[in-house]
């Protein structure tokens, strides 16, 4: 299926484009949206078990199956210095 | 005098007199006296905050100094607390302050906050922030988590009744294995200041929590509308498992 997704921070900034057209499998999870993207820019991909997914608004994990109408945003780690 | 004080800011139509009045007569509790903490305190007590509780196991050091409020060269090796404590007197003699010298523990959280009307981020780890969100769940404290991270700054005003809570946003985030984190000196400043207005728009109650992403570089901000889980094991099912370690 084709999915625009939405990227957040500085994800946006390195994609130059709030959003990303994707192509993934019609039974994609969640997993198969984190790989395409860190497919796409290598350089996220030290993020890929920290980065915050959301479908439909709520955080999801990525094991969670999605469809073609629903809304996925990624955003960085919630960063923790102080 | 005590009009004169504040006249400045009795004047902007957000806030006013009635925040003022909000602002003097509640409890607010800050986790960490280092770059967020410090600023967050500065500008708390200079606005008009009366009841202050600080929580740091700390001492002041050099490497601090770049991205800290009110400390200077001179308070290396103290206390942060029991020195910004004597900083804040100086802005106002007046201030209650409950300065606590620990780390902030499961069996402390509750001794600790639980009077606080209102709780602001100032720490460095992860765990911290999930106990502080149990306890804000637990007693349905308000708090407003913030991070920092080179140029990037991220803040969430947590209303605990309404909102999504921290585990809500991300269940299962783990401490970051990167020690000596890069953090830019003026970047807690501007991290603590946003944190400020939304405590301040919590406390009005005019606040729609979103998730904010501030790079202050580029100067880009970004707001995510997340929502409650209705899953989440803590603002849902009160399962508290980091008050109970
Ligand atoms: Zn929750």
């Amino acid at each position: 299926m084709h999915l625009t997704i939405t990227l957040h921070g500085r994800y946006k900034t390195l994609a130059g484009s709030s959003q990303l057209k994707i192509t993934i499998p019609d039974n994609a999870t969640i997993w198969h949206v984190i790989d395409t993207f860190i497919h796409q820019y290598p350089e996220v991909a030290k993020d890929k078990s920290r980065m915050m997914v959301t479908k439909n608004h709520s955080y999801v994990s990525p094991d969670t199956p999605i469809h073609k109408t629903d809304s996925i945003s990624i955003a960085p780690p919630l960063v923790s210095g102080g | 005098m005590m009009n004169n004080r504040f006249i400045r800011q009795l004047t902007v139509p957000e806030f006013g007199e009635n925040g003022q009045k909000i602002l003097e007569s509640n409890h607010v509790g800050i986790i960490g006296c280092g770059g967020l903490g410090s600023h967050l305190a500065d500008f708390f007590v200079r606005m008009g905050v009366q009841t202050l509780t600080i929580i740091d196991d700390d001492c002041v050091e050099l490497s601090n100094l770049h991205r800290t409020a009110l400390y200077t060269e001179k308070d290396i090796g103290t206390p942060k607390t029991t020195t910004l404590s004597k900083h804040l007197l100086a802005i106002n003699p007046r201030l209650k302050i409950h300065a606590h010298t620990t780390r902030l523990t499961a069996p402390n959280t509750e001794q600790l906050l639980a009077s606080c009307n209102i709780i602001l981020d100032g720490t460095d780890n992860i765990p911290t922030r999930y106990l502080v969100n149990e306890l804000s769940v637990k007693h349905h404290i308000p708090w407003v988590y913030a991070g920092v991270y080179s140029t990037i700054g991220m803040i969430l005003a947590i209303i605990p009744a309404s909102g999504p809570c921290f585990s809500c946003v991300h269940p299962t985030l783990s401490q970051p294995s990167e020690t000596n984190i890069p953090v830019i000196g003026h970047l807690p400043a501007a991290v603590a200041a946003i944190q400020c207005s939304e405590a301040l728009k919590i406390l009005l109650g005019t606040l729609s929590p979103k998730l904010i992403i501030y790079n202050l570089w580029t100067q880009q901000i970004d707001h995510l509308d997340i929502q409650k889980n209705p899953d989440c094991p803590i603002c849902c099912k009160q399962q508290f498992s980091y008050l109970k370690k």
